[in-house]
């Protein structure tokens, strides 16, 4: 037995493919595959927390707010979930109802999730966030910057101390049970001193709807329960600052 | 058909391997998970005392410290759910200026604390090149204010960690995430700190 099972896969493959001379192409796929179970390895994010001594000095804080396009990726059960989150976005149901029976790839799911109303879940985030963290007292002004790219350097020397970004960088709808899925949102908060250049915040919140519904209930109710998770979201990461030791 | 040498060391090497990592038990240390560090409204009110009585595990389930058999391997947390749960949450409230005592001490308590521990789990999923593990913590709690008849409290609180990954690692951490963010639920609920604020 001149190669192993493993290596006259790959050998045959490369052959096959001529693409590689056959020493090169075993390490090259060796080298592939443990980068891509390394890539694909989930690591729990470590978390910054807030401490009152770092906010010292800190009185005027620009909040900036931006949401990733929801989760067009398919579902554990190889259906799309893009087309479910049309209505949060408030597209008619006819094209809803088009998107479902058509909209069975990828591609076109992204497509369709450039099309979400973004700034209106930018700003609800930051309503909510700011509207906890004002009356806590910590800082004398929070102004929310639209853009999003706004030059860090050019808000310091603007006035500012600090800078807040909320980043809704997940919303997706995950099959439960069945034909049940629920709605899920990922949110992270942090807090960078303009002057030092430090984070002196840094937390995520991941937070799922409660109960589980079948598609029709969110063509109905799936802006209302983004709103919910996202005020949720929002509170719970504010109450670092509001009920700060 | 011929075999060498070398090839017949690493069949049995390889089989060696795979009969003594299925056939292993392993210890989740879930007690060294960390604990949460938030903000918390539970601060906003004025210290109590909770008395705890000893949490159930109602999932009916023979092993309740073990979370997943993979081949012949077994996974077991380190301390069974009913008291590891019981002890996250009294840590939350003390972290947040309570007091929390035995039930059976007979220590004076504004409040009795029972829990039934219905979820504490994890899944393994295969897809075709990833994995997705799903880790999975659930708790009814009881709040019975003293005396009992001035009101009681009932409510159930689910965490959930889900993460993708090609290969299965991080078990203890996954399943230590799952019930912080049951723990974040219970210790973030507004009707809950509107009880105990009564």
């Amino acid at each position: 037995m001149k190669d192993s099972l493993f290596t006259t896969f790959v050998h045959g493959s490369a052959r096959k493919l001529r693409l590689l001379p056959k020493a090169r192409w075993d390490r090259l796929f060796c080298i592939v595959l443990a980068l891509l179970m390394l890539s694909c390895a989930t690591t729990i994010p470590k978390e910054t927390y807030l401490t009152s001594a770092n906010l010292s000095g800190i009185s005027r804080v620009a909040i900036i707010a931006s949401a990733n396009a929801p989760d067009v990726t398919y579902s554990s059960s190889n259906m799309p979930t893009s087309f479910m989150l049309f209505p949060l976005i408030g597209i008619l149901p006819a094209m809803i109802e088009g998107a479902a029976k058509s909209g069975m790839d990828a591609e076109h799911g992204q497509q369709i999730g450039k099309r979400v109303d973004l700034t209106g879940i930018e700003y609800k985030i930051t309503e909510v966030f700011a509207g906890s963290i004002v009356p806590a007292g910590h800082f004398k002004a929070v102004e929310r910057i639209k853009n999003k790219n706004q030059d860090e350097q050019l808000l310091s020397t603007s006035g500012y101390d600090a800078i807040i970004r909320l980043t809704v960088s997940e919303i997706s709808l995950d099959r439960m049970a069945g034909d049940y899925v629920g709605l899920h949102i990922h949110v992270q908060g942090q807090l960078k001193n303009l002057r030092s250049g430090q984070i002196i915040w840094d937390r995520e919140e991941i937070v799922t709807s409660p109960e589980s519904h079948q598609l029709d209930y969110y063509k109905e109710n799936g802006l209302k329960e983004l709103n919910a998770l996202l005020e949720k979201a929002g509170k719970k990461l504010a109450y670092d600052f509001v009920y700060l030791k | 058909m011929k075999v060498n040498r070398s090839n017949l060391i690493s069949i049995v090497s390889l089989i060696v391997t795979l009969f003594l990592n299925t056939g292993c038990t392993y210890v989740l240390n879930i007690t060294e998970t960390p604990a949460l560090q938030m903000g918390s409204p539970l601060r906003s009110v004025e210290p109590k005392t909770f008395a705890f009585r000893d949490f159930q595990d109602i999932r009916g389930v023979e092993d309740p410290s073990l979370m997943i058999k993979i081949g012949f391997s077994t996974h077991s947390l380190d301390q069974p759910p009913a008291i590891f749960i019981a002890d996250r949450i009294k840590k939350e409230f003390e972290r947040n200026g309570h007091k929390c005592v035995d039930a059976s001490s007979k220590a004076k308590a504004d409040f009795i604390v029972d829990g039934k521990i219905y979820k504490m789990s994890f899944q393994n999923i295969h897809g075709t090149w990833i994995m997705t593990q799903i880790a999975k913590a659930g708790v009814k709690l009881t709040i019975n204010r003293v005396p009992s008849e001035s009101g009681v409290f009932e409510k159930s609180y689910e965490g959930e960690y889900t993460s993708k990954s090609a290969i299965l690692t991080g078990i203890t951490e996954k399943l230590g995430q799952a019930a912080l963010s049951m723990i974040k639920d219970i210790s973030t609920d507004s009707e809950l700190i509107e009880f105990i604020k009564k």
